[in-house]
């Protein structure tokens, strides 16, 4: 296949590079050429030279003669093809089986080294494959990068506007540039499948135009038609596959099915093929039935509207006309539409708001950062492998003086290299291949993950692996072997020839201290940090495994009138206490959140006498608890009184507070009767009400759980507030069962909401024990990831103070025998090594704790911890720097003088 | 032999774009071409030549072919591409300016100075 370069090439390099390209292809026919036209040209020598009168065996030997050696034609051929370059940075199996040897050999350095990349390799590949799903333009629909998200920006709340219901109008009338234009919402419903108990299930109801938008046809019977959307039309619903598989077992008669949504009966009319779940992860789709007189503009359900981008437009395109067509909108409609500014993103992009090509810089360009960690790692194994190589230095002087060239050496040690990093590679593909899938279920059972997000090793992830082998591989084997065959080879050569010289000089000193500056960097702040976010887990003082936890939603639809909405908010509290007739069940309580789980704010203490000295933080956690939730969590009362009744009448401005919050805002002193208020509450969440009022504490009760669950962190100071069950929509209930394990009546939970109420939604039915665990996942995973690199860079450094030191006094060890012969005593001798040994480990200590001390001495830690971290470091890497002298000094000792002194 | 010149440095490649530009020729008919068109003043070494020739063509100023030789056999031809005429037709021009700059300085007679 002939390689044509591109044409911004010029075109002497372009024949160059195609002439090479045909070399190095038909290496053999080219080889073979070349011998043929060297034999023709001698021929025709050898008849010029008998016409001219030679005898033809003379004539023929004359030929030979002036034509030169082939062979070294040959080479001078190849130099002249550019293959002379190829051949000698082209590494052999040879090379490779040597790079074997050299692992193998040197078992100990191989292992830090492979270690300490892996780590980094897996850091980056998984963040690199995370980053690829998040920017991602493009649906795995046909032309899915053509799906645009269309809408407004909030200017005022910084916020998508989503009241959208005449906007979408007006543009499915307007805009030209994004046809079809399509429009969807979705809500929970509570499935009802036959006699299975409801279960909360995304429905999407969206328009038909969505579906000849999106271009993926059903596999089985027919997608929504426009018809599907008028008033009064039969209800029908699309499924998707995986439910048709699961839930209708994959049967061909599934067309005409009912399902049921609430007290809602729909036809199934069609299928949609495999991994088709559009908008996010959906499975049923439902007409979208909304009617534009029945609300003003501006108002209305949130709606999402999307479309494809007609013909080849571009989305800069689509973004002047829709910017041309919300000007004239705000011109007429200024007070709903002045605050308004137009939108149009790459679907996929809508979910992770990264609307502005800025932000997505943004994020790969911390992908970069992420990747130099490979960088700063493979320099500190490129010392490691340095103080190997030189260690070979005669082997590569004997290599050189018997021809080979300095690319050859180059090439050999870059072999040597590769097998680590290619090592170091598919260990960090395989960890990285577990942690995304690790990552990609817990996500999923905490979040709903859409579902063109697949985190697995793609091809881009793999060629990217790929990358970080060849730049790790080039970093540590190239740059050594750079270093170690260039001036250094001279003095390599004659020492060969016993000319002396030890090789040693400024550089393993330079070398030395920063090695050592930066362990001195890293150690303390490494240590600090692992310390801190070491997730501590104690026991929650309440029986764990004997809370089911569920949420609690009802499905009203938007046909409910006063009185189905009246009903609907009765339904929790009946269907509390339903659960409380079940046998088994000691108590089931509501509340806003779990115990230890939910929003923080800031809160002042009402100064007064008994008033403490504003804490360093003013953060409390708040939720809101019926009065039962004291005793089904079986908190102790410490003081004054809990929830009851009372507190549920007129303005709730009673809060019980637990032992934290009496230690952390009270000093510990009597709390019942203070009062508190909140300067601030979390952003998008209810507030307690009423806001800024002041709250009057009525109760003290004991911390529970005993730690929070994430891990981190110390006692939450909490405050409750009261909730009526009965005037709930959306609540979190736990039901404690006795003797637990709480998660075999999940079951019932669900049957006994069914029963209630078909509109019932129950749903996260978990027990508390996998609520807290998934509140600590992600807590671990980064902790863990953060625990690895220190290690590796410990190890990296230590061992690289240990390799450096080894090797500087190993080099010197002909010279300890020496002064050992010429009558110098052993203290003298070591002392004159081990004081070395300290300037150079004394001077990296100082250098690592300029740098590093700023930033401990910033760290708000006490000055017994601070004294601690400064003092240990050093010392801990002193002991590695002696240690690693000690032996080679040792050998240097028993050297026999007689033999140190014929080898001089 | 008297009456040759020795080649100087870098005049080889030139030598070997002109003989082609006047007509296709294999390697031993490079070395004739020169010999003759410089009315035997030039002699290459034939240990030079291939490497010179394989050199020209991995630049893309000539380009080889497989044919018949007068005497019937396999024998590889060279030929001037476009870039290998425009170069002969730089190197020349530069060559003659040089030889010129040359010609004058050494025609230079005390009365000039």
């Amino acid at each position: 296949m002939p390689l044509i370069p591109p044409s911004w090439i010029p075109a002497g390099l372009a024949a160059r590079f195609r002439s090479l390209w045909t070399a190095l292809r038909r290496r053999d026919e080219i080889e073979a050429d070349m011998a043929e036209e060297f034999r023709h040209h001698i021929e025709l020598r050898t008849e010029h030279l008998i016409r001219e009168g030679l005898p033809p065996k003379e004539a023929r030997r004359r030929a030979h003669l002036e034509f030169g050696h082939p062979e070294s034609l040959r080479e001078d051929a190849r130099a002249s093809r550019g293959l002379r370059f190829v051949d000698e940075i082209r590494f052999s199996s040879l090379d490779v089986k040597l790079g074997v040897r050299m692992f193998l050999k040197h078992a100990g350095l191989s292992f830090v080294a492979v270690f300490g990349m892996a780590v980094a390799m897996a850091i980056g590949i998984i963040s690199f494959e995370i980053l690829s799903n998040v920017l991602n333009r493009s649906l795995p629909v046909p032309e899915g990068e053509q799906i645009v998200s269309v809408g407004y920006w909030n200017t005022e709340t910084s916020l998508p506007e989503r009241h959208l219901l005449h906007d979408y109008l007006d543009w499915s009338e307007d805009l030209g540039s994004i046809r079809p234009l399509a429009a969807f919402r979705e809500e929970a419903r509570n499935l009802i499948l036959g006699d299975a108990p409801g279960e909360p299930v995304p429905v999407a109801e969206i328009t038909p135009s969505g579906f000849r938008a999106l271009g993926v046809p059903p596999v089985l019977g027919r997608a929504l038609l426009p018809d599907d959307a008028a008033e009064g039309a039969a209800e029908v619903v699309v499924i998707g596959y995986d439910t048709w598989q699961k839930r209708f077992g994959g049967s061909r008669q599934v067309l005409g099915k009912v399902v049921q949504f609430g007290r809602t009966r729909h036809t199934v009319v069609g299928v949609m093929p495999e991994g088709f779940e559009f908008p996010l992860n959906h499975q049923f789709w439902v007409p979208l039935r909304l009617n534009a007189s029945d609300y003003a503009r501006g108002d209305g359900p949130g709606l999402y509207v999307f479309g494809r981008l007609a013909g080849d437009l571009g989305i800069e395109q689509a973004r002047t006309e829709l910017e041309a067509v919300g000007s004239r909108t705000a011109a007429a409609y200024p007070e709903t539409h002045g605050r308004l500014r137009p939108r149009i993103v790459p679907y996929t992009r809508d979910l992770f708001d990264l609307e502005t090509p800025g932000s997505a810089w943004f994020l790969r360009f911390g992908q970069l950062i992420v990747s130099l960690l490979l960088v700063v790692v493979c320099v500190n194994v490129a010392v490691l492998i340095y103080a190997r190589t030189v260690a070979r230095r005669s082997e590569i002087a004997m290599r050189t003086a018997l021809g080979a060239s300095r690319r050859r050496v180059v090439a050999q040690l870059f072999a040597e290299a590769l097998v680590l990093a290619s090592l170091a590679g598919a260990i960090g593909l395989a960890v990285s291949q577990g942690v995304l899938v690790r990552i990609e279920a817990a996500v999923e059972s905490m979040e709903r993950v859409p579902y063109w997000i697949d985190l697995g090793l793609s091809r881009g992830t793999l060629l990217y692996a790929l990358l970080l082998t060849l730049v790790a591989a080039t970093i540590v084997g190239v740059l050594p072997a750079l270093r170690a065959t260039g001036k250094g080879l001279q003095r390599s050569l004659r020492a060969l020839s016993g000319g002396g010289g030890t090789g040693l000089g400024k550089t393993w000193s330079v070398l030395i201290v920063s090695q050592v500056a930066m362990a001195m960097f890293v150690l303390p702040m490494a240590t600090l940090f692992a310390w801190e976010t070491r997730p501590r887990f104690s026991e929650p003082g309440f029986p764990l495994e004997e809370i089911l936890t569920a949420e609690v939603d009802v499905d009203v639809g938007d046909a409910a009138g006063d009185r189905e909405s009246r009903r609907a908010s009765t339904l929790p509290g009946e269907l509390i206490r339903a659960l409380e007739a079940e046998p088994g069940v000691m108590a089931v309580t509501v509340s806003s959140r779990y115990p230890g789980i939910g929003p923080e704010g800031d809160v002042e203490v009402q100064s007064g006498p008994a008033g403490p000295a504003v804490p360093e933080d003013t953060d409390a956690l708040y939720l809101r608890v019926a009065p039962g939730f004291f005793a089904t969590y079986g908190a102790d009362l410490l003081a004054g009184r809990t929830f009851d009744r009372r507190d549920l009448d007129g303005p709730a401005t009673q809060v019980v507070v637990n032992r934290a919050f009496v230690d952390k805002f009270l000093g510990g002193n009597a709390a019942v009767g203070q009062r508190i208020r909140y300067t601030r509450v979390q952003r998008n969440l209810p507030p307690p009400e009423p806001e800024e009022a002041w709250y009057e504490i009525v109760g003290v009760v004991s911390d529970f759980p005993g730690h929070p669950p994430s891990g981190l962190g110390d006692l939450t100071a909490t405050i409750y507030h009261p909730l009526d069950p009965a005037a709930v929509e959306r609540a979190r209930i736990s039901v404690r069962v006795a003797g637990g394990p709480a998660a075999s009546f999940a079951h019932t939970v669900r049957t006994v909401a069914t029963r209630v109420d078909p509109t019932l939604q129950v749903d996260e039915v978990k027990p508390l024990e996998a609520v807290y665990r998934e509140e600590r996942f992600s807590v671990l995973l980064i902790s863990r990831g953060f625990a690895m690199m220190t290690l590796s860079v410990l190890l990296l450094s230590g061992a690289g103070i240990f390799a450096l030191m080894s090797f500087a006094v190993a080099q010197r060890t002909r010279e300890i025998g020496i002064r050992a012969a010429l009558g110098a005593g052993p203290r003298r001798i070591l002392a004159g090594i081990f004081g070395r040994v300290i300037r150079q480990l004394g001077a990296g200590a100082a250098v690592g704790l300029v740098l590093g001390g700023g930033l401990i001495a910033s760290s708000g830690l006490e000055t017994a911890q601070t004294t601690i971290l400064l003092v240990a470091s050093p010392l801990i890497l002193l002991l590695t720097g002696f240690l690693a002298a000690l032996g080679p000094a040792r050998r240097g000792l028993a050297i026999q003088p007689s033999e140190a002194l014929r080898n001089e | 032999m008297t009456g040759q010149a020795d080649l100087l440095p870098g005049t080889l490649d030139l030598l070997i774009l002109k003989a082609v530009s006047l007509g296709k020729l294999h390697g031993y008919g490079v070395l004739l071409r020169i010999e003759q068109i410089s009315g035997g003043a030039l002699e290459i070494q034939q240990g030079a030549l291939y490497p010179a020739l394989y050199r020209l063509e991995h630049r893309g100023l000539i380009e080889s072919e497989w044919g018949k030789s007068a005497n019937n056999r396999r024998a590889k031809f060279y030929r001037l591409t476009a870039a290998g005429r425009r170069g002969l037709g730089e190197e020349e021009a530069s060559w003659k300016r040089l030889v010129a700059a040359m010609a004058a300085a050494l025609s230079a007679t005390p009365q000039e100075i």
